[in-house]
C-alpha cells in the first residue's frame, strides 16, 4: 500500500494527568505490556512507552490513545454494542455514538447492553449510558438521529469512524461522505473501519478514503435480496413467499391504500400473514407461517451474539492498531464464515478505477474568466487527454444543471446557458461533475480562473 | 508516530463547498444524459431539480397500441442503482403485463435488475412491452387470454379501452391524445 | 397469532437453528474453568442466546488488571471471588439463563474430585496448565463430554475441540436437491406421462415445469440409446439439442431451466461417498443397547438403501422453485413429498425393528428425528477429533508439524509459541514477560533478565522441535518469541472477545449438533487479522 505521510499536528495534553489518577492499580497492565514494548512486527516508528517516563514524547501516546482520541461509532446495535464494550476495554475515553433505531425485543439475543425494561427505548441512548455505568471514567456520548443529519465539520471531528450497520443505503453514504471530505487534502483521511454480519457469516475492512477501495467498489460482492416476478406473485404462486408477496405487494396497496404499511407493526405483519395464509390455501401450498411472513416483509437477515462479537472484535482490533501503530493494520479486508468449520481470507480488496464514488477522477482547470459555457464545452471536446463526445456538466455542489444533452427536456431548459459566461454559474473553486458517454463514471473538474 | 490520522482541525478548509449530490444522482445524471430518447417517448419532471422522481409518456407508433400515450411514474431511491427504479402506470390500461393498479411485469425491474442496466434499459423494456405484449407470463389474465385465444377480439378490446370504454365490464382510462 | 416473548427474543437466532436447536441449548450445562476475560467473553455470547446454564470455577480473587479487561467486573469488584463476581454480572443477561459459581482452585479440583465436571454437557478451560489439562481431558473424553481448550495472549488466539465422536444430521448445506432425474421413480414416471407437449396452448406449454421436460426428453433419448443417459459432452450437446427442438420460442424460461440442468439429470444419483464411509463405520455395524439414536437410524438408513430403496438414500423431497404454473407446480412437489412421507416411513419401520431388538421403546426416537434424519440423509457427517493425549504424548503429528512451519504464511508458529510457553508457566509459575526486541540502531538495551526470558522460552521451544522431530530452527521463530514475550501473557480485550465469539459459536454447534464445528484446532492471528485450522 502507498505509504501516505500526514503531518501529525498532536495538541499537547493538557492536564492529562488528571484522568489518569482515577486509574485503580493495575487497570491498563495487559494493554501496557502492549504498549511499553516494541514488537518485531510494529512500524519502526512506533514509540513504546505510555507515559509513566514524564518525557514529552512518551507521554504522547497515552494521552492521545485513552484521552484525546475521538472515535464515532455508527450504529449502536448488534456490533455497535459490542464494539462500544471494546473500545472502551481497549483504552479508548472519547467515543460518540450513533443511532436512529429504538431497542426492540428481538435485540435482545445479541445487543446485551439492552434490558427487557429497554424496550422502546432509544438504542444510542441507552448504550451509551450503560457503558459509562459499567466502566469508569469513560465519556460517551449519543446522537438519536441519522447519519444523514451531520455535516462534514461533524465527520472531520473524530480521529476514526467505525461502522456496524446493517444497511446498504446508509453505509455507501458514510463511505461517500468520507471519501469526498479528503479532497486534495491528505489530512482530511478520516480512515473506516467497517464491519457487517449475516448469520454465520461477516467482514471487517479498513478503509482509508482515497487510498484503498472504499465500499462502493466493493458494491458488487453483495449478494441479490431474492425478489420475484411480480406475473408469478400475481398468477402462479408456488412458494409461501410467493403468496407473502402478494399479501404485502399486491393486496395491501389495493385493499389499504390510505394506510402506510408498518413492518414493525405486528398488528401489520398478523393481517398480511392471515391473506397469504388464505391465499396459500386457495393454491394448495403450504409453508405460511407468522415468522416467514415476518421474515420476508422486513426481509430479516439472521443475526446471532458469536458472530457479531468476531467482527467488531476484529474491527476494534484494527482500530487499535491503527491509533497506536502498535502493529500493523488490516490491508484491508477479512471475510469470515462459520457454518462449515471456521474459515477467515484476508486479502487486499483492490480499488475499482471507475468506482462511482472513489475512482471519480478530480482535475484541475485553469480557466479564462472570459469564457462562456459553449466555449468551455468546446475547449473539454479538444482537450485530448479527456476525451470528451458530449459531455453535460452540473455543478457539484448544488446539483445545478448547466449544460445538459440530453433528454431534450432538459436540453432545451439549458441551452440559455450556453451564451453565459461560465463564472456566472461556477464560482472560483467551486466542482463541475461531467457525465459523457466516454466516461466510466464521471468527472469532477475544480474551476480555477485566470 | 501516528501516520494515518491527525486530529488536526482544519479551520480554512472547513468552508470549502464540498459535493452535496450522492452517487445515486451522479448516476441519474449519467443516464439521463446518456439516453438516446426516441420520438415516441417522453420525460416531465414534477420537479426538474428533483432528478430521482419523473414522469414518462410512451406514445406507441405501431403495434396493437398505436395512437395511445401511456404514462409511467418513475421513482428512484438513494440506494440506485443498487436498487431498481419503482415504476408504475399511472393510468388504468387492458394490457397483458400491467395490472388495474398499475404494477408491470417487466423482468428488469425485479428479478432480473442489476446495477449495470440503466434507465435506458428500463425505457427499451417498457416500449417493447407495448410493441410485444406477452401472453404467456400474465398479469393480466383476462387480457393475456384474449390475446392468446383470439388476437382480433383482444384488438378490437385495446381500441375500446384506450378510448376509454368498458372492457367486460371493467372500465379504463381515456388514454387517446 | 401471538408470539410469546421468548420466540420473539430469540427470533434472529430460531432462524438459524430452529426450535428444535434452541431446544438443545435450553438444555445444556455449560462448566467454565477460569472467569478471565476471555472466558467471560465466550459465556456472553452463550447466555445472550439462551443456553440452559453456566458454572464457573475459579478460585481467583479479582485484580485490578482484571477489572482493565473484562467487561463483567467492576472496580468494586477487587478483592471479590472471580468466579462469583463474574457470575453475578454474566447472570444479567439474560434472565432465562441459571449462573452457578464454584469458588475453588480448578487444579486441585481436576487432582482431587475429577468426577465434579462429568456433571456437565461441555467444558470450557481457559490458561489452564498443560497437566491438569490433559487429566481432565482424559477424563471428559472417556465420559465422551466435549471439553474446548482456549488460551489468549497478546495478539493470539488459540482454541482446540477433543470429544470421541460427534455426529451431525442437520448441517445445513446450501441446497439439498435431490430430483432422481436420471432414475425417475414409478410415480414421478406416472406424472410425465401425463404431459402431452404437442397439445398444449403456448402459456401451458411455457409453464411446464422443467423436470417434467427433462424427463420426457430423456425417456425419448434412453428409447433411441439402449436405456443409457447422455453420458459424454457429445451426448449431452446433442441431448440439449434435442431438448431445444421442442421449444417453441426463445421466451420459454421453463426450457433454459432445462437445458442449465442437463448436467445435472446425466449424473447418476448415488449414495456419496462420505456417507458411504459412515455406513462402514463399526458403530453402525454393532448396535447394542448404548448406541446413539443417530447410529439407530443410521444403520435403519443403510439397510433401507440396501433393500427397498435400491441402492438409493431416502429421498429428501425437496422441490426447488422453478417456473411453472401453480396446480403442476404442486403436483409435482406432492409427489415428491409423498416418496419421501414412503421412504421415511419405511426407515422408520427399521428403527423401530431395531430397538426392539435392543430392548429400547420404539418411541425413545421420535418420528421427527428420523424425518429429520431421512431428508438429511446425504449431508450427516461424523467427526472423530483426536485426543489431547494423543496430539501431546503418544501420536503429534511431528511431521505435519514440521512441514507447516516452513511456511510463513501458516499460524502454526503461534501453536508452538503457545505450548513452548505453557512449558514456561510449568516451570516458573509466570509467563514469560519482557522488552526483549529493539531496533538495531536503538540506544537502548536488552536487559538481562528480559533477554534470560527470550532465552529461556526460546529453549523450550527447542525442546518441543526436538520432541516432534524437527532438526532445523525455522529462523522466523524469533521474531515470535519476541512477541510472546512482549505480551506477557495480557488478555487484550478484543482478542479475547474475537476467541469468545468463535469459540461460542463452536460450542452452539456442539450443543445444537447442527452445522458443522471445526476441527480440531484454530488459531487467530490479530497482527495479521488471519486464521487457520489444523487437525492436530
Amino acid at each position: 500500500m502507498a505509504e501516505i505521510q500526514m503531518q501529525t499536528d498532536v495538541p499537547t495534553p493538557q492536564d492529562g494527568s488528571e484522568a489518569a489518577n482515577k486509574d485503580w492499580y493495575g487497570r491498563w497492565s495487559h494493554l501496557y505490556k502492549i504498549l511499553d514494548r516494541r514488537g518485531p512486527f510494529a512500524d519502526p516508528s512506533f514509540t513504546p512507552g505510555h507515559g509513566d517516563v514524564l518525557d514529552s514524547s512518551f507521554i504522547f501516546l497515552r494521552e492521545i490513545l485513552l484521552n484525546n482520541c475521538r472515535v464515532l461509532v455508527i450504529g449502536a446495535g448488534g456490533l455497535g454494542c459490542e464494539i462500544l464494550k471494546n473500545l472502551v476495554l481497549s483504552g479508548f475515553k472519547n467515543i460518540e455514538v450513533i443511532d436512529m433505531d429504538i431497542i426492540d425485543v428481538s435485540n435482545l439475543n445479541r445487543q446485551f447492553l439492552f434490558r427487557p425494561s429497554d424496550v422502546g427505548k432509544p438504542k444510542a441512548k441507552v448504550a451509551a449510558e450503560f457503558i459509562m455505568k459499567r466502566v469508569a471514567d469513560v465519556k460517551v456520548t449519543y446522537y438519536h438521529g441519522k447519519i444523514q443529519d451531520k455535516d462534514d465539520d461533524y465527520y472531520l471531528g473524530f480521529q476514526l469512524i467505525i461502522c456496524g450497520l446493517d444497511s446498504v443505503e446508509a453505509r455507501r453514504w458514510i463511505n461517500a461522505t468520507l471519501v469526498n471530505l479528503v479532497g486534495d487534502e491528505p489530512e482530511r483521511i478520516r480512515v473506516l473501519v467497517d464491519g457487517g454480519t449475516e448469520g454465520f457469516k461477516g467482514q471487517a475492512r479498513v478503509i482509508i478514503p482515497t487510498i484503498t477501495s472504499c465500499y462502493e467498489c466493493s458494491l458488487d460482492m453483495l449478494g441479490k435480496q431474492k425478489t420475484f416476478p411480480i406475473c408469478t406473485i400475481a398468477n402462479t404462486p408456488r412458494l409461501p413467499e410467493h403468496c407473502i408477496e402478494w399479501a404485502s405487494v399486491i393486496h395491501w396497496p389495493k385493499i389499504r391504500p390510505d394506510i402506510k404499511m408498518d413492518t414493525d407493526d405486528p398488528t401489520h405483519i398478523q393481517w398480511l400473514y392471515e391473506i397469504a395464509l388464505e391465499r396459500a390455501k386457495e393454491f394448495n401450498i403450504t409453508g405460511v407461517t407468522y415468522s416467514l411472513t415476518q421474515g420476508v416483509v422486513k426481509n430479516i437477515i439472521p443475526a446471532i451474539a458469536s458472530t457479531n462479537a468476531i467482527i467488531a472484535a476484529s474491527c476494534c482490533n484494527e482500530a487499535f492498531k491503527l491509533i497506536t501503530t502498535a502493529q500493523p493494520y488490516l490491508n484491508n479486508y477479512m471475510m469470515y464464515t462459520g457454518n462449515e468449520g471456521l474459515y477467515t481470507y484476508t486479502f487486499e480488496h483492490q480499488k475499482k478505477p471507475d468506482c462511482p464514488v472513489c475512482g471519480n477522477e478530480r482535475v484541475t482547470m485553469e480557466i479564462n474568466k472570459e469564457m462562456t459555457v459553449e466555449d468551455f464545452i468546446e475547449y473539454l471536446k479538444e482537450r485530448q487527454e479527456i476525451q470528451l463526445k458530449r459531455p453535460s456538466l452540473s455543478h457539484a455542489t448544488t446539483g445545478e444543471k448547466i449544460y445538459w444533452q440530453s433528454p431534450p427536456l432538459f436540453e432545451q431548459r439549458t441551452r440559455p446557458n450556453l451564451e453565459k459566461m461560465l463564472i456566472e454559474m461556477v464560482e472560483q473553486g467551486d466542482e463541475i461533475t461531467v457525465t459523457d458517454t466516454t466516461l466510466p463514471f464521471s468527472l469532477q473538474i475544480v474551476i480555477s480562473y485566470t | 508516530m501516528i501516520k494515518i490520522w491527525s486530529i488536526k482541525k482544519d479551520n480554512s478548509a472547513a468552508e470549502k463547498k464540498k459535493p452535496k449530490v450522492s452517487a445515486a444522482q451522479i448516476r441519474v445524471q449519467k443516464d439521463l444524459t446518456e439516453l438516446a430518447l426516441p420520438d415516441t417517448m417522453q420525460m416531465s419532471f414534477p420537479d426538474e431539480a428533483d432528478l430521482l422522481n419523473f414522469n414518462l409518456s410512451i406514445t406507441p407508433d405501431e403495434g396493437f397500441y398505436r395512437g395511445g400515450v401511456f404514462r409511467f411514474t418513475f421513482n428512484i431511491n438513494n440506494n440506485y442503482p443498487h436498487d431498481p427504479p419503482k415504476v408504475r402506470c399511472s393510468q388504468k390500461i387492458y394490457h397483458p403485463n400491467i395490472d388495474l393498479e398499475g404494477n408491470v411485469c417487466l423482468n428488469i425491474l425485479r428479478e432480473d435488475w442489476k446495477p449495470v442496466l440503466n434507465l435506458n434499459s428500463v425505457l427499451v423494456g417498457l416500449q417493447y412491452l407495448f410493441l410485444e405484449p406477452n401472453a404467456d407470463d400474465p398479469l393480466n389474465k383476462d387480457a393475456a387470454e384474449d390475446l392468446r385465444t383470439n388476437r382480433k377480439n383482444f384488438e378490437y378490446n385495446v381500441k375500446q379501452s384506450m378510448r376509454g370504454k368498458d372492457v367486460k365490464g371493467i372500465n379504463f382510462d381515456n388514454v387517446l391524445m | 397469532m401471538n408470539v410469546d416473548k421468548k420466540t420473539q427474543k430469540y427470533d434472529r437466532q430460531l432462524r438459524l437453528w430452529h426450535a428444535n436447536g434452541q431446544t438443545a441449548l435450553e438444555t445444556a450445562k455449560v462448566c467454565l474453568i477460569n472467569g478471565t476475560a476471555t472466558g467471560c467473553e465466550i459465556l456472553k455470547d452463550l447466555v445472550l442466546p439462551g443456553i440452559g446454564s453456566f458454572t464457573v470455577v475459579d478460585n481467583k480473587i479479582v485484580e485490578g488488571s482484571d477489572v482493565g479487561n473484562t467487561f463483567f467486573l467492576v472496580s468494586d469488584s477487587i478483592g471479590m471471588n472471580r468466579a462469583q463476581a463474574v457470575t453475578e454480572f454474566l447472570q444479567e443477561l439474560n434472565e432465562d439463563v441459571k449462573g452457578f459459581h464454584f469458588s475453588e482452585d480448578p487444579i486441585a479440583l481436576i487432582e482431587n474430585q475429577p468426577e465434579y465436571f462429568l456433571q456437565f454437557s461441555i467444558v470450557i478451560t481457559t490458561n489452564l496448565p498443560e497437566k491438569s489439562l490433559l487429566k481432565l481431558a482424559d477424563i471428559l473424553w472417556n465420559a465422551k463430554i466435549p471439553l474446548v481448550i482456549v488460551c489468549t495472549v497478546g495478539f493470539i488466539g488459540y482454541f482446540r475441540i477433543a470429544l470421541p465422536e460427534h455426529t451431525i444430521v442437520e448441517a445445513h448445506p446450501e441446497n439439498i436437491i435431490d430430483l432422481r432425474l436420471d432414475v425417475p421413480f414409478p410415480a414421478l414416471e406416472q406424472y410425465v406421462k401425463t404431459f402431452n407437449f404437442g397439445a398444449l396452448g403456448s402459456m401451458d406449454h411455457a409453464h411446464i415445469p422443467y423436470v417434467v421436460i427433462l424427463l420426457k426428453y430423456l425417456e425419448q433419448w434412453k428409447r433411441d440409446h439402449d436405456s443409457k443417459l447422455p453420458s459424454t459432452s457429445a451426448e449431452r450437446n446433442e441431448f440439449k439439442k434435442l431438448i431445444q427442438s421442442g421449444r417453441r420460442n426463445v421466451e420459454e424460461e421453463n426450457f433454459d431451466e432445462a437445458l442449465a440442468s442437463v448436467w445435472k439429470a446425466c449424473t447418476s444419483t448415488k449414495i456419496p461417498r462420505q456417507v458411504e464411509e459412515i455406513f462402514k463405520i463399526s458403530s453402525c455395524e454393532n448396535i447394542t443397547a448404548e448406541s446413539s439414536n443417530f447410529w439407530i437410524i443410521a444403520r435403519a438408513v443403510r439397510d433401507f438403501a440396501a433393500n427397498e430403496g435400491l441402492g438409493l438414500l431416502p429421498l429428501a423431497g425437496n422441490v426447488p422453485d422453478m417456473k411453472a404454473d401453480t396446480p403442476n407446480y404442486v403436483a409435482m412437489q406432492n409427489i415428491y413429498r409423498q416418496k419421501a412421507k414412503e421412504d421415511a416411513s419405511a426407515v422408520r419401520a427399521r428403527v423401530h425393528n431395531i430397538l426392539n431388538s435392543i430392548g429400547r421403546s420404539t418411541d425413545s426416537i421420535s418420528d421427527d428425528e428420523i424425518d429429520s434424519f431421512c431428508k438429511n440423509a446425504s449431508f450427516i457427517q461424523v467427526i472423530r477429533y483426536r485426543s489431547l493425549q494423543e496430539e501431546y504424548i503418544t501420536e503429534p503429528k511431528n511431521a505435519d508439524i514440521g512441514r507447516w512451519l516452513q511456511d510463513l504464511q501458516e499460524n502454526i508458529v503461534h501453536y508452538v509459541l503457545i505450548r513452548a510457553m505453557n512449558r514456561f508457566y510449568e516451570s516458573y509459575n509466570r509467563y514469560p514477560d519482557a522488552a526483549t526486541f529493539f531496533l538495531e540502531d536503538d540506544a537502548e538495551e536488552v536487559s538481562e533478565e528480559a533477554s534470560n526470558d527470550f532465552n529461556t522460552l526460546k529453549a523450550y521451544v527447542n525442546i518441543l522441535l526436538r520432541e516432534w522431530k524437527i532438526t532445523s530452527y525455522p529462523e522466523h521463530l524469533d521474531n515470535h518469541i519476541h512477541e510472546i514475550c512482549r505480551a506477557g501473557g495480557s488478555e487484550l480485550a478484543n482478542i479475547a472477545s474475537l476467541l469468545g465469539g468463535m469459540v461460542s459459536q463452536e460450542v452452539i454447534k456442539l450443543i445444537t449438533k447442527q452445522y458443522i464445528p471445526m476441527n480440531n484446532t484454530v488459531i487467530f492471528d490479530g497482527v495479521r487479522s488471519t486464521s487457520s485450522s489444523y487437525i492436530l
